[in-house]
């Protein structure tokens, strides 16, 4: 191979005797003549230069396939090159033309080849064979399993109606196939993350600037985030963006209550009162207006509102926000008055976790209103709208009308919502009431509510209240461990997957090609989509094939852009960032075409126009409030099985104040018992002084019960088994910091 | 013979900036994926500092770590065979079809830096990814970093990365109480 | 390092490779100051007990090799900055030449016995004439004053090869190899000690190898102790890293053993011992004959001198440069 000089396995040191002639008589001899050598040579490195051969090259193997391909193991979907040894991916490195992680990967995108080779990993069709949740399982082929599955959803159907069966599933680049599936089903019944999730952030945005815009944190010269902990809860480019220009292009504000790693990193932390954060910006508002240090001149053109937005503000002041939040007001003032400076390249960044406590959508609304006073809309550094690639589509026949209404209510019950999302815990409450229709099945598509849903036994009452459940994954998660049938998805190495594009400054497409032949007998969700629906007389909604669909995507794309998408796995459309454009058009999609300080559709529907703060219950004596979060090593509740990042971080521990765990009795790694009114667990302690005195820590996504995650089973606690039922009323999103537990050492 | 070796002169190291670590530990399952490096033996891991300070007034640093490619080893001083040394370039490599497996230079690496391989039988350790650097590929664990924390290069060039950082900025090596003239340096 | 690198195997053979050593001293010793009637006792059961726990625990070094099939290329260089490297061949050398000192002692009806073997016969002539009376004594001279440097040079390679690592600050003190050195020749005594106590030919000369054996042993043990103080000392008085290490030994895991087993039970108590044993004949009188003391006392030096091993080779494991995070040493934010 070119560049190579040999080949050697090992790497050949220097001194190698039988060079240098000495006879061979006898040991002794051996030894008197290299002693001499030896002696000489070593000391002054006078050994001759041959015999420090050419340094060894580990073999390039020639069958050596590098295949572009996109990382499945989060939301970011960075770009990745995998490479293949003899149909074997043995490293995956980042692919540097990717605009998400820019050629890097972080450990969870490294670690993504043992889930490939994870040994617990799914194989083929599992179907029931004993009490639901056993884990007693009989292997059963794709045609019985397959088979299996469309009866029982259309027995279901006949019987309740397609509203019967909720469609659930998270999202991928094979995402919508499964939305397809249920859309031709005829179920109106799809939930998905974001009220778990995001859905604060995108009601409050979209109802503001009519879209959710894209942060310029790259060119951003002050950078403040709430809660935000891109060290740990990693989003590119943004994670990557912020650290690499930290302290010589930006400055860099947190405001967390909890001493992250992020907090670590930044120029100033803000050890903040856990649900004050509105408060907080509330403060920076009354600042910025009554110091008249805002963008008047932006306001004047692009806003709507003001003028209801300076009466309504005017008791919100640092004074106040500073009581509310135990910060001090002058640093109130000092940050308010940084970030209208730094204008507009200053952004008061939005992050995308907005699920936290009942004042989360004001709070997000307050930040985009105190983003537009700061005039960083479309400008380079600030806030920009979102660019995206126009991907060509399939035609398929026109879905059937859904004759019944969703069983979670919306639109009505959450107007300002997207109604597909759905809002999970409204529409549980009501499967578990069986009103106003019953919902007796369950497709799951890579989704694991039993994790992802506040009050876990609640969730364990809906599985146990169903008829049939259908799982599709890659690993025997706790949620397949209650199905009545599992199917097996091929990893995202082992598939071709659709184009996908993303909003962002710069606008791309991902091709994801496959690297390897599933394993086992593991499918592309498409085949199985496409198997279910021919079974269940729907096959005329998947009357296509992979390849077509990619190629109807990539239609209009010039000649280079579907070069590089083959080679390169990625398109950047040309151009951008782009700055100026929107603003000078200085159209919104909102009611009034302008941003709305003042927001017109929470008026219509009953919501307060204006950011208006609620004040938190506090924990009462002798409980904590319990505050979860992430780490940089694992996806939520997806890889604590995974044996590389289970060496870097065994279990997930309660972070509680040394002076509270003195009081509760308990030294750092003791096992604590942690019970909530629906819940309770016990796990290690982590005794730190990170974490405020009323409050604990745990990270999410721990405490499996799946007997078939052999090394994930049993480690550390859930925080879900804890946390109560709890969600805004405005956006349906869960309120994961509203609960408080008690700590007892345990026996 | 001349030229090869002047071609061949250069001193790899690898600097850190400390501000940018934020303990992702990327680099760590980089190095283990492509040097298919078995549980539980680790070539690199972050040396944490934990929290520092009491609330709220508090500190935290993460320092990447592995072998230090020494220049002047005390792992190839103490080695019985030779097996371990100091390649041109300023690599400390292990020579399997010499090593006997005594495990005396895990003890004498001040860094802890060495570990045995019990699957392969062989030490393991950092070795500057020397199969990537013909390719002109930096090492795992330098690609794959997301703060842009870690550089690589030869030092012996003046208009390397490495170069221009260890100039401009104050640096530090740990442990410089062994001596061992280190060729991993941090920076602030 | 939490796993222990250097275990069990090591101990022993370090233990051994000083009983050995000090066996073949005492041996070359007895061998030296005595003639055809003194010291013949300790001579010769020094000469048959010293090689066997070297090439014993050269065995064991190779079983915890874990390329063990290389072994072979220690010998195929000598690299002079590894103690290790040293140590091998000069345990070679040590091993052949205790071999061979050992077949010297072999006594006469023995030899009758063992000239009809076939193995011997290839070597008949070689044999003949090392047995030769006369010859045989130079030869064991010979080998005598060969084995004094050589069971020196063993014993106190075993303290160097732990001393030159300046990475475990527990064992680089300067006092280690000396420490190691009387330790290896205390327990090579002892274990004489021992076996003669069990031999015919001690109940005739008794007092007078007695003497020698015991002075030799309660000189040794005092040199430990007195190598002891100052390796505390200087411990105490050196860099950050190789005094926070003396706390091994001081309130840490290994005081018990260090102070208790090592100190107390394996130095002062057969010194007394010893002593109350050997004491009349300061008067010229008879010594106190127990064998039950003699085999008592050179058990307790032996047991201290394996803990002694076990303290230094486990605990200084543990031991390393400060501060392994440099942030922290430094007082950065």
């Amino acid at each position: 191979m070119k560049g190579h000089e040999k080949t050697h396995k090992t790497d050949e040191s220097p001194g190698d005797l039988g060079r240098l002639g000495v006879s061979r008589r006898g040991f002794l001899s051996l030894a008197a003549g290299s002693v001499a050598v030896q002696a000489a040579a070593k000391g002054w490195k006078l050994l001759p230069k041959e015999a420090r051969a050419d340094l060894g090259i580990r073999e390039t193997p020639e069958d050596l396939k590098v295949v572009p391909t996109v990382c499945g193991v989060c939301t970011n979907k960075c770009g990745v090159l995998a490479r293949v040894e003899n149909g074997k991916v043995v490293k995956l490195d980042g692919q540097p033309d990717h605009p998400k992680s820019q050629g890097r990967l972080c450990a969870r995108g490294q670690a993504m080849l043992e889930v490939t080779y994870d040994p617990n990993r799914l194989k083929y069709p599992l179907i029931r064979s004993g009490p639901r949740g056993s884990g007693q399982w009989r292997r059963a082929s794709w045609e019985e399993a397959l088979d299996y599955t469309a009866e029982n959803l259309l027995k279901l159907k006949e019987k309740y109606g397609p509203e019967g069966v909720m469609f659930c599933s998270t999202e991928g680049f094979q995402e919508h196939f499964f939305m397809d599936l249920s859309e031709a089903f005829g179920s109106p019944n799809t939930f998905r993350h974001p009220t778990q999730c995001l859905v604060a952030n995108n009601v409050a945005f979209f109802h503001t600037y009519g879209t959710v815009p894209v942060p310029d944190v790259a060119h951003s010269c002050l950078i403040i985030m709430a809660g935000a902990n891109r060290a740990e809860a990693i989003m590119t480019p943004d994670t990557i963006d912020l650290f690499q220009n930290l302290h010589h292009r930006n400055k860099f504000i947190y405001i967390d209550p909890r001493y992250t790693v992020t907090a670590s990193k930044a120029d100033i932390w803000v050890p903040i009162k856990p649900g004050t954060d509105l408060a907080l910006t509330l403060g920076m508002i009354h600042v910025m207006i009554t110091e008249e240090i805002y963008d008047k001149a932006f306001v004047e053109e692009h806003t709507h509102g003001f003028d209801k937005l300076e009466e309504h503000i005017q008791p919100y002041t640092p004074e106040w926000a500073a009581r509310e939040c135990e910060v001090p007001a002058a640093q109130i003032v000092e940050i308010a008055r940084m970030f209208a400076n730094a204008a507009p390249k200053c952004l008061f960044y939005f992050g995308r976790r907005s699920s936290f406590d009942r004042n989360q959508t004001q709070f997000r609304r307050a930040i985009a209103i105190i983003n537009a006073l700061a005039g960083n809309w479309d400008t380079r550094g600030g806030m920009l709208p979102p660019a995206s690639a126009r991907l060509g589509f399939t035609l398929i026949p026109p879905f059937p009308d859904h004759e019944a209404h969703r069983i979670d209510g919306l639109p009505e019950s959450y107007p300002l919502n997207n109604t597909k999302d759905g809002v999970y815990h409204a529409g549980r409450e009501n499967v578990l009431k069986g009103e106003p229709y019953p919902v007796k099945g369950w497709m799951v598509y890579k989704q694991n509510p039993l994790h992802g849903m506040p009050d876990r036994a609640k969730t364990q009452r809906m599985i146990d209240q169903m008829e049939f459940i259908a799982v599709i994954d890659i690993l025997p998660t706790d949620m397949a461990w209650q199905a009545d049938v599992i199917l097996p998805e091929a990893t995202y190495l082992e598939r071709e997957d659709p184009l996908h594009t993303e909003k962002t400054i710069k606008p791309y497409v991902s091709y994801r090609q496959q690297a390897i032949e599933p394993l086992f007998e593991t499918k592309p969700n498409f085949w199985i989509m496409k198997e279910l629906a021919k079974r269940m007389g729907l096959g005329q909604y998947f009357d296509y094939d992979i390849k077509t669909y990619i190629n109807n995507q990539m239609k209009r794309f010039p000649a280079d852009a579907k070069k590089a998408l083959k080679e390169r796995g990625v398109w950047v459309k040309p151009g951008y960032p782009r700055y100026g454009k929107h603003r000078a058009r200085g159209k919104f999609l909102t009611p009034t075409k302008k941003i709305e300080l003042y927001s017109t559709r929470f008026e219509k529907y009953g919501k307060s126009p204006l950011p208006v703060y609620e004040r938190l219950p506090e924990p009462p004596e002798g409980k904590y409030r319990l505050l979860m979060g992430r780490n940089a090593y694992f996806t939520h509740a997806a890889l604590q099985n995974n044996r590389w990042l289970l060496a870097l971080y065994p279990e997930n521990r309660v972070w509680i104040h040394p002076e509270e765990a003195a009081r509760v009795g308990v030294r750092d790694g003791d096992l604590v018992e942690l019970t909530s009114p629906v819940g309770k667990g016990t796990m290690k302690a982590y005794v730190t002084e990170a974490i405020r005195k009323d409050s604990v820590y745990m990270d999410h996504g721990f405490g499996h019960t799946s007997g078939g995650l052999e090394a994930a089973y049993g480690r550390g606690v859930s925080d879900q088994v804890l946390i109560e039922d709890v969600s805004d009323e405005i956006s349906g999103g869960v309120c994961y910091h509203e609960t408080f537990i008690t700590v007892r050492a345990a026996t | 013979m001349k030229q090869k070796e002047e071609e061949q002169r250069k001193r790899y190291v690898m600097v850190v900036e400390l501000k940018k670590c934020f303990n992702c530990k990327g680099c760590v399952v980089a190095c283990r994926a492509e040097n298919r490096v078995p549980l539980p033996v680790s070539r690199n891991w972050i040396d944490e500092s934990g929290v520092r300070g009491k609330y709220p007034f508090l500190g935290m640093t993460f320092e990447p770590s592995a072998c230090n490619h020494c220049e002047d080893p005390p792992c190839e001083r103490v080695c019985p065979t030779g097996a371990t040394f100091r390649s041109p370039e300023g690599i400390v490599l292990v020579d399997d079809r010499k090593c006997v497996g005594c495990k005396y230079c895990i003890l004498a690496c001040p860094y802890d830096a060495r570990s045995v391989n019990h699957r392969d039988r062989v030490i393991e350790k950092c070795t500057f990814c020397k199969h990537r650097l013909p390719e002109g590929r930096t090492p795992a664990c330098v690609e794959t970093c997301m703060g842009h924390a870690r550089h690589f290069g030869d030092i012996l060039d003046p208009n390397s990365e490495v170069s221009r950082l260890l100039g401009e900025k104050d640096r530090f090596v740990k442990k410089k109480e062994a001596g061992t003239r280190p060729a991993f340096y941090y920076v602030y | 390092m939490e796993t222990h690198d250097w275990g069990w195997l090591i101990v022993i053979y370090l233990f051994f490779g000083g009983l050995g050593a000090g066996a073949y001293f005492v041996s070359g010793l007895a061998t030296y100051l005595g003639n055809k009637t003194t010291y013949r006792s300790i001579a010769r059961w020094g000469a048959y007990l010293a090689p066997f726990p070297i090439i014993i625990g050269s065995g064991l070094l190779i079983f915890d090799l874990f390329r063990p099939w290389n072994f072979y290329r220690l010998f195929l260089t000598i690299q002079l900055t590894s103690p290790m490297s040293i140590g091998s061949w000069i345990l070679m050398a040590f091993s052949g030449v205790s071999l061979i000192n050992a077949f010297l002692w072999v006594p006469r009806e023995t030899k009758e016995r063992l000239s009809s073997k076939k193995w011997l016969k290839r070597w008949k002539g070689l044999v003949d004439w090392s047995w030769e009376p006369t010859t045989q004594e130079r030869l064991r001279s010979v080998f005598a004053a060969l084995g004094l440097p050589l069971s020196v040079g063993v014993a106190l390679y075993t303290g160097i090869l732990l001393g030159a690592i300046p990475a475990r600050p527990f064992w680089n003190t300067p006092m280690l190899a000396q420490l190691f050195l009387f330790s290896g020749i205390s327990t090579g005594t002892a274990a004489v000690i021992v076996l003669t106590s069990f031999t015919r030919e001690h109940a005739l000369t008794g007092d007078q190898d007695a003497k020698l054996l015991y002075t030799m042993d309660i000189l040794l043990i005092c040199l430990e102790m007195l190598i002891i103080v100052p390796f505390l000392l200087h411990a105490y008085l050196a860099t950050a890293s190789i005094k926070n290490s003396l706390h091994l030994i001081l309130g840490g895991p290994y005081t018990f053993l260090f102070w208790g087993v090592v100190v107390l039970g394996g130095l002062l108590i057969p010194l007394l011992v010893e002593i109350y044993e050997i004491y009349p004949m300061v008067f010229k009188k008879h010594m106190h004959h127990s064998r039950a003391l003699e085999v008592a006392s050179g058990i307790l030096v032996l047991v201290g001198g394996l803990t002694l091993r076990y303290v230094f080779v486990f605990g200084g494991q543990l031991s390393a440069f400060d501060p392994k995070v440099a942030s922290l040493g430094l007082g950065m934010p």
